[in-house]
């Protein structure tokens, strides 16, 4: 249990951990919505070699990016059937009872299939190579404008209440951990029984966890409050943030791969006659 | 035969990674029925590993503990039988009370245990009275005691299930001065009346020369001592030396026995020091 890491911030200090968290949570988005506006091989294919550019820049092991696949290969598995299944046209492979398995289906869900690895690997990018607390930073700063209309206050709260969420998930595990064995050392059956007598049997646990978490957080309030805590008004960071000439390089790099990627889609038919083996 | 024996435990944190640190290391010891023994050591020197190896909580990655001349760990449901009967009192209990009453909260070990339900009733009054809570605290909520209180209705939680070797961890750990010589009497009285063994893991010595009969003197995941009270305190240089303090009587005792009075240097009682300045004063004529 003692092994559940939140957030997979694996400090390796590469030229994408130096990035700013801004630009790097913005690259993400516009990331994802490029693999859904990519329509073909060729255009998703140039999303992917960027992807394996900032995957080697990164200088994080393959093996943390395998496992992240490894994990969802159930989802990748179960629309790549579907989508084998309900697609029409194209040649016809195989055609029985009521399967009919086509060209175009198989190559639907191998791009499918390609799209959803793209989309697990690059936000594995983004979480391997920004600790949680830039990110909440992050979130606060691009959350900025939300001030015009008022809700300035609530953008700081939000981000506050994610870092203290964050920072108290090791603890509560350590918590959980102790009074288990506390629990066990009165004889606490946790393993054996039924699913009613199972829950039954988890509330000697989840009470005084409760209970120790409220009592966590007075405590924690009143420590802020002696050290003058009273929101966002006013308050500076001691990590500032700050968009530089790496970021900006990166920038126009990504808006010229993502303009290629659009590009092609749209002269796709005309590229393919370029190429005439396909 | 010990009531129980612990045999070249050892158990290392940090597998397959860098830091590997050897929590304990080849550690063993006899407990007899009726004894008093105070573990004491620095932080990290393996007290806490040892108390959860005792009832099961860790499995020893060699070396074996025997209770009554049995293994505890041969089979899988004996271990359930085994914290029974080895009952550990974690550091800070207070944190484990869950029910509505603390009536209930005590009730809940002997549950698990499967006694008739007016065993259980006998054992919760029992273990009550034991730790000194009264008629009038069995139907109130155990949140709505003092920080001592709730202490003693986690001991009592633990008694109830009267184990033949009951285990403490830190149990004075943040209490006052009161409420501590409250919870060593009542420990003291449970041995008495039951003739269990006791393990009390403590940073306190002023306690364990109160309590112990015997200390365990741990080191860096080793033995360093395990001899009575007054020997373990005889030696106050190398007890010092692994970080460790003596009683405030002994350093007193020391440093007359420095300045020539002839007064022996492992005492760790006020009426000890006091009988043998006594003694000391006659000896040199003086009328008392």
């Amino acid at each position: 249990m003692s092994d559940i890491t939140f957030g997979q911030f694996i400090d390796t200090n590469s030229f994408v951990h130096k990035l700013d968290p801004r630009a790097k949570l913005l690259f993400l988005i516009a990331f994802i919505v490029f693999i859904f506006i990519a329509g073909n091989f060729i255009s998703l294919g140039l999303l992917a070699l960027l992807l394996i550019t900032a995957m080697i820049a990164s200088k994080i092991p393959v093996k943390m990016y395998l496992k992240n696949i490894k994990a969802i290969i159930p989802v990748i598995l179960i629309t790549a059937l579907l989508n084998v299944f309900y697609t029409s046209g194209g040649k016809v492979l195989v055609d029985w009872w009521i399967f009919t398995i086509t060209t175009d289906g198989i190559f639907r869900a191998l791009f499918m299939a390609l799209r959803i690895i793209l989309l697990i690997l690059s936000s594995a990018v983004l979480s391997y190579s920004t600790s949680p607390t830039s990110l909440t930073g992050a979130i606060e700063s691009l959350l900025k404008p939300l001030k015009f209309i008022g809700l300035g206050g609530a953008v700081h709260t939000m981000a506050m209440t994610m870092t203290i969420a964050l920072r108290f998930i090791p603890t509560l595990i350590e918590e959980t951990q102790k009074i288990m064995n506390a629990q066990k050392a009165r004889g606490a059956d946790l393993d054996s029984g039924n699913l009613v007598k199972k829950v039954k049997a988890l509330l000697p646990i989840l009470i005084p966890l409760l209970i120790s978490s409220v009592r966590r957080a007075y405590e924690l309030a009143e420590a802020m409050e002696c050290r003058c805590y009273n929101g966002g008004k006013g308050r500076t960071k001691f990590r500032v943030m700050k968009y530089s000439a790496r970021d900006a390089v990166t920038s126009i790099l990504l808006c010229v791969i993502f303009a290629g990627s659009v590009l092609i889609n749209v002269f796709y038919t005309q590229i393919l006659s370029f190429i005439p083996f396909i | 035969m010990s009531l129980l024996e612990a045999k070249n435990l050892v158990f290392t944190y940090g597998h397959g990674t860098p830091f590997v640190t050897h929590a304990v290391n080849d550690v063993s010891f006899t407990v007899e029925r009726g004894e008093i023994i105070g573990l004491i050591g620095h932080t990290g020197s393996g007290k806490s590993t040892i108390v959860q190896q005792l009832n099961g909580l860790i499995k020893p990655e060699s070396g074996e503990i025997l209770l009554d001349g049995k293994n505890i760990h041969t089979d899988f449901k004996r271990i359930k039988e085994v914290r029974f009967k080895i009952g550990l009192v974690f550091q800070y209990p207070e944190y484990q009370l869950f029910e509505e009453t603390v009536a209930k909260d005590i009730a809940y070990g002997p549950k698990n245990m499967g006694l008739s339900e007016e065993e259980v009733a006998e054992r919760v009054k029992y273990a009550a009275e034991l730790v000194g809570l009264t008629e009038d605290f069995m139907e109130k909520s155990p949140f709505d005691l003092s920080g001592g209180e709730k202490r003693r209705v986690a001991i009592a939680g633990i008694i109830a299930m009267k184990p033949e070797v009951l285990v403490l961890d830190e149990p004075t750990a943040g209490l006052d001065p009161k409420g501590r010589d409250m919870i060593l009497s009542r420990i003291k009285e449970y041995r008495n009346e039951t003739n269990a063994a006791v393990i009390i893991v403590s940073h306190s010595m002023e306690d364990m020369a109160k309590t112990a009969d015997k200390l365990l003197v741990m080191n860096k995941g080793s033995i360093e001592k395990f001899d009575t009270v007054a020997n373990v305190f005889a030696d106050a240089e190398r007890l010092s030396e692994i970080g460790l303090d003596i009683p405030h009587v002994t350093k007193i005792a020391i440093e007359l026995n420095k300045r020539g009075f002839q007064i022996p240097k492992n005492l760790f009682t006020v009426e000890a020091l006091r009988d043998a300045i006594l003694n000391c004063r006659k000896a040199g004529g003086v009328n008392v």
